[in-house]
């Protein structure tokens, strides 16, 4: 059993994980698992960053759940949050899209840009539905 | 497949209002790609709606994310050659910065959709993983109940939450405080606590998106209410149709009681209280405070007649309190920044902040959470992006089944408990269904009737039989069959209904029937004198009909008609028969000439 002290130390044990800004240490990866991130498929990305970061790898990478924003269209959404730089939310993520964020701004420290919002006059670019491939 | 570092998204208008746009701009992007040996290292996606209908056609070139605007043919060829093969972006095609601003956003915080947002109940959703306890703590979860149980007595705790002005927001916004007042002035040992989460409106999912995404705040919130009350059991009464709600709320227990912040003594206070789940099965009726308690009791759910009230007697006929999702998710910050900071934000009589669902014909379907007060307007257009295609705004249902619909000319009346009501609808759990032109309200008030048709629990015959005749004359009137009497049948029938029933669903059921009669009464004459659908959805009512100057008689309507109706030689004008037609729709869809008419 806790006591009211512990609640202040486990909240400063955990402060770091939660940061989402610049200043925190460790590199986050926050996927939507709310319903509407799992039907738009965030549990294969789960699967696939569970694989990648299985302890092996060199960075420490914490990978995690996160709940609903509110913006169920662009899911599966993906926060990724490295120390030194500003929280970079990916929309409409998939495994393949996943594979390249780990590899070019997980790893290589480069934005997938593409992968960001994209706003014209307030309008979102992403957002558009597909009438063919 | 190689990866395709480039992306193309052409946007021709096809389905919007943008006239004049060329509508072969794919086709030649496609042929130009080919002719440059590009077609396997560039994605040519043709895109619906971008809602930029004055810019189109529009081609969007990823990865710099450049929007060239109004784009003809001609222009196609200058964007292949000098910007995909020579690398070089098309200045003098890209819109004028001050035309069309297009920009990146990394942080997806900083968009119009969260700016105008005030968060207090889904303050931790998408924050904090909500399967990590010690993450709830490092937001100062369980500080507001360290507070509650070491500084205050249960009456400061009820004084506290009355002078918030905190109200139920599932639906009768009846103040908190005040419910937790009769409970605890009740002379009993056992008291109940339940956490209603059976939020059965169609369209709403603030409750479902609170329990998956910060099931801690519920529980932290309920220990309080428990605290408040003297109870030392609690009840979540979650439907089984949201598994993964289930899911973490259990998970969210059994940490809670390894921490011992559920338990026999609440960090080291002495306090008892402990959370259980029980599991509903998806009535509508079961959100009704009554109902509920028969449910858990193992019991039918259906309503009881009140009073007396659950505060009086409840859950085993003891004290009891029930709580909706969001108003408990919005109960910590209470305690943590104090009643008085709560009771600033919102207007005079609604106190604090609304989560919506937003849905229907909009641009930004998704839950939003605004102080009360913020009008229909800023909600809809400023941060909802207002209606999709172009189209015309026509009303917004609040309140799901229960609510009524709201016209343009009140979408400057700020949202609260009250105004919604004066309007003939009402908060309600916080659905907002937003319609455009063509939606026929006649058939919005069948959809809803048919819900609570089949929603009654059937106990009482106002609401059993009344919907059922409601939902029989409205069918009539979609088929064309109607007369005016029915109109009047239709009111009045819904004036008895609402005062004769037992519970809030059968007193609240005709609302989307009488509020489309009163501002949309000329659309139910149209079906009934003309037999005329306006918006053209009422499948009886609509014909089809071939122009004969556009149609080439090319007989691929003929082909596609699931039914024979339509005739006619090849290369001269077709011919539908009305009788035999059953409005399937697939021959205006099939046309390549426009030449199908409705009316």
């Amino acid at each position: 059993m806790i006591t009211i002290e512990d609640l202040d130390i486990i909240a400063q044990k955990t402060k770091d994980r939660i940061d989402q800004s610049p200043a925190r240490t460790v590199i986050r990866i926050a996927t939507c698992m709310a319903t509407g991130g799992i039907a738009a498929g965030s549990q294969a990305i789960m699967d696939l960053m569970h694989t990648r970061f299985d302890g092996s790898t060199d960075v420490e990478v914490q990978v995690v759940k996160k709940g609903c924003v509110g913006m169920c269209r662009l899911d599966p959404l993906v926060d990724v949050l490295v120390p030194g730089n500003e929280k970079v939310t990916y929309v409409k993520m998939d495994k393949e899209r996943m594979q390249r964020v780990i590899e070019e701004h997980i790893l290589g420290g480069q934005v997938v840009a593409e992968y960001t919002l994209h706003v014209a006059n307030d309008h979102l670019l992403n957002d558009y539905t597909v009438l063919e491939a | 497949m190689a990866t395709q570092q480039r992306q193309i998204v052409v946007s021709d208008g096809i389905d919007c209002h943008a006239k004049h746009a060329d509508k072969n701009i794919v086709k030649m992007m496609r042929r130009a790609l080919t002719k440059n040996n590009l077609a396997d290292q560039i994605e040519l996606v043709r895109a619906g709606c971008l809602s930029l209908c004055e810019f189109e056609p529009v081609v969007i070139v990823y990865p710099e994310g450049i929007v060239y605007s109004h784009v003809t043919a001609s222009d196609v060829e200058a964007i292949v050659k000098e910007h995909l093969v020579a690398g070089t972006p098309v200045e003098r095609l890209i819109a004028p910065e001050n035309e069309l601003r297009s920009e990146r956003i990394p942080a997806i915080d900083n968009i119009p959709f969260f700016k105008d947002q005030v968060r207090i109940a889904l303050r931790n959703c998408g924050m904090i993983d909500p399967e990590n306890i010690d993450e709830y703590i490092a937001v100062q979860g369980y500080k507001a109940l360290a507070k509650v149980l070491t500084t205050m007595t249960p009456d400061q705790v009820i004084d506290e939450m009355k002078k918030s002005g905190l109200r139920g927001r599932g639906g009768g916004g009846f103040p908190t405080g005040n419910k937790w007042e009769f409970a605890a002035k009740q002379d009993n040992t056992v008291k109940y606590m339940i956490c209603n989460g059976d939020e059965g409106d169609p369209g709403a999912f603030m409750d479902r998106s609170v329990l998956e995404s910060d099931p801690h705040s519920v529980l932290e919130a309920m220990t309080i209410g428990g605290y408040a009350i003297g109870s030392h059991q609690g009840f979540i009464y979650v439907r089984a149709e949201y598994p993964v709600a289930v899911e973490r709320l259990q998970l969210a227990i059994e940490q809670a009681r390894t921490y011992g912040l559920l338990g026999d003594n609440i960090l080291g206070t002495g306090f008892a209280f402990d959370i259980d789940i029980r599991l509903g099965a998806g009535a509508f009726v079961c959100g009704e405070e009554t109902a509920l308690i028969n449910s858990i009791e193992g019991k039918r759910g259906m309503p009881n007649p009140k009073p007396p009230f659950p505060a009086v007697s409840g859950l085993w006929g003891k004290p009891t309190v029930i709580n909706n999702v969001e108003t408990l998710a919005s109960i910590p910050p209470i305690f943590l920044r104090g009643a008085d900071w709560f009771s600033s934000i919102g207007t005079e009589r609604s106190k604090g902040t609304k989560v919506f669902a937003l849905g229907g014909n909009i641009n930004h379907t998704g839950l939003v959470e605004v102080p009360m007060g913020t009008t229909l307007r800023q909600v809809i257009f400023d941060i909802g992006g207002g209606i999709p295609k172009g189209k015309k705004f026509k009303a917004v249902q609040t309140g799901g089944p229960s609510g009524g619909c709201i016209t343009e000319e009140f979408l400057d009346t700020p949202i609260e408990y009250d105004t919604l009501i004066k309007l003939g609808s009402m908060m309600g759990s916080g659905g907002m269904i937003i319609m455009d032109e063509d939606t026929c309200m006649v058939d919005v008030a069948r959809f809803y009737l048919d819900f609570t048709k089949d929603e009654s629990c059937g106990k009482c015959s106002p609401c059993r039989i009344g919907t059922v005749r409601l939902l029989e004359i409205l069918e009539k009137i979609t088929m064309g069959k109607g007369t005016m009497d029915d109109l009047d049948a239709l009111r009045n029938l819904g004036e008895q209904i609402k005062v004769a029933s037992l519970c809030g669903l059968g007193q609240t059921a005709p609302n989307p029937v009488l509020s489309t009669l009163n501002y949309f009464y000329d659309e139910y004459v149209a079906h009934v004198v003309e037999k005329r659908c306006p918006a053209g959805v009422c499948k009886s009512l609509v014909h089809y009909e071939i122009d004969a100057q556009a149609c080439k008689g090319c007989g691929v309507c003929a082909k596609n008609c699931p039914v024979e109706a339509i005739t006619g030689e090849i290369k001269s004008a077709h011919l539908i028969d009305d009788d035999l037609c059953i409005r399937c729709g697939t021959c205006a869809d099939v046309c390549n000439f426009d030449a199908v008419a409705t009316h």
